[in-house]
């Protein structure tokens, strides 16, 4: 057990998804700092806003734009907690790995949280792609000469639905071998 | 469990203790311990062939089936 756990504190694998996870979550949490801040400033700013990018077209965008705006954010902030937690998560089962204890019911908890929030990111995705058509479709038409362009996919990929199967059908994996370990461990 | 572990009986039959026999087939007391109190899940060849050795008994001498 103990050669398992050295060999893990040494694995290049380990150690650089470890740190590219250190680097996610501070990514995550930039993001998240950076939305919340937007609010207050949508809030006070937010006719300035609305007559700056209503130049490009043709009528005067609604006010209601800034709210379905608004809404996005919050959507946005939503999703990085999700992001969060799963970093968090993968972080937690990674230190796990590395005491050379892996297969405990914790990590199939883990893991089944993890596939869960990718679900509902998967789907928060799907409500930001709504916004913006309820946006664009609130801010009308454009002046002659301009042009806006989104970037960006907003819908549920079929990679995300694969992930959250892996992530589920490997969180029986991690109950069923901790199972296996609790036998071994009666075992004399 | 209906299958019983009869080291106690064997090892007063052998004037051995627990601690001497844990020496003897390279086992932890406390791994010992569990097996003599009857809470092990299961039990490896290695380790009956171990204890059968060294307190010159047959497998069915340490174990017996209690029906119900």
């Amino acid at each position: 057990m103990t050669n398992i756990a050295a060999k893990g504190e040494e694995d290049i694998v380990l150690k650089s998804a470890r740190l590219l996870l250190g680097f996610f979550r501070l990514a995550v949490i930039f993001a998240s700092v950076i939305l919340i801040l937007s609010l207050p400033i949508m809030a006070i700013f937010g006719q300035e806003i609305l007559a700056d990018v209503g130049e490009q077209f043709v009528n005067k965008p609604p006010v209601e734009v800034l709210w379905v705006a608004a809404g996005f954010v919050l959507v946005l902030l939503l999703i990085m907690l999700l992001s969060y937690f799963t970093i968090d998560r993968l972080r937690k089962i990674l230190a796990s790995v590395r005491e050379g204890d892996p297969f405990n019911r914790t990590n199939g908890v883990r893991l089944r949280g993890m596939g869960i929030a990718i679900f509902a990111i998967q789907i928060l995705t799907v409500v930001l792609g709504a916004a913006i058509g309820v946006i664009v479709s609130l801010l009308g038409s454009m002046k002659e000469g301009e042009q806006m362009t989104i970037h960006g996919e907003f819908g549920i990929s079929l990679s995300g639905i694969l992930l959250v199967l892996l992530l589920i059908v490997l969180a029986r994996v991690f109950d069923r071998g901790a199972d296996m370990r609790d036998e071994l461990d009666g075992t004399i | 469990m209906a299958v019983q572990v009869k080291l106690d009986d064997l090892l007063h039959d052998q004037r051995m203790t627990l601690t001497e026999l844990a020496e003897r087939v390279d086992i932890t007391i406390a791994n010992l311990s569990i097996l003599k109190t009857g809470k092990a899940k299961a039990i490896r060849f290695s380790t009956l062939d171990a204890i059968c050795r060294e307190l010159k008994c047959q497998p069915g001498d340490i174990l017996q089936y209690h029906d119900g």
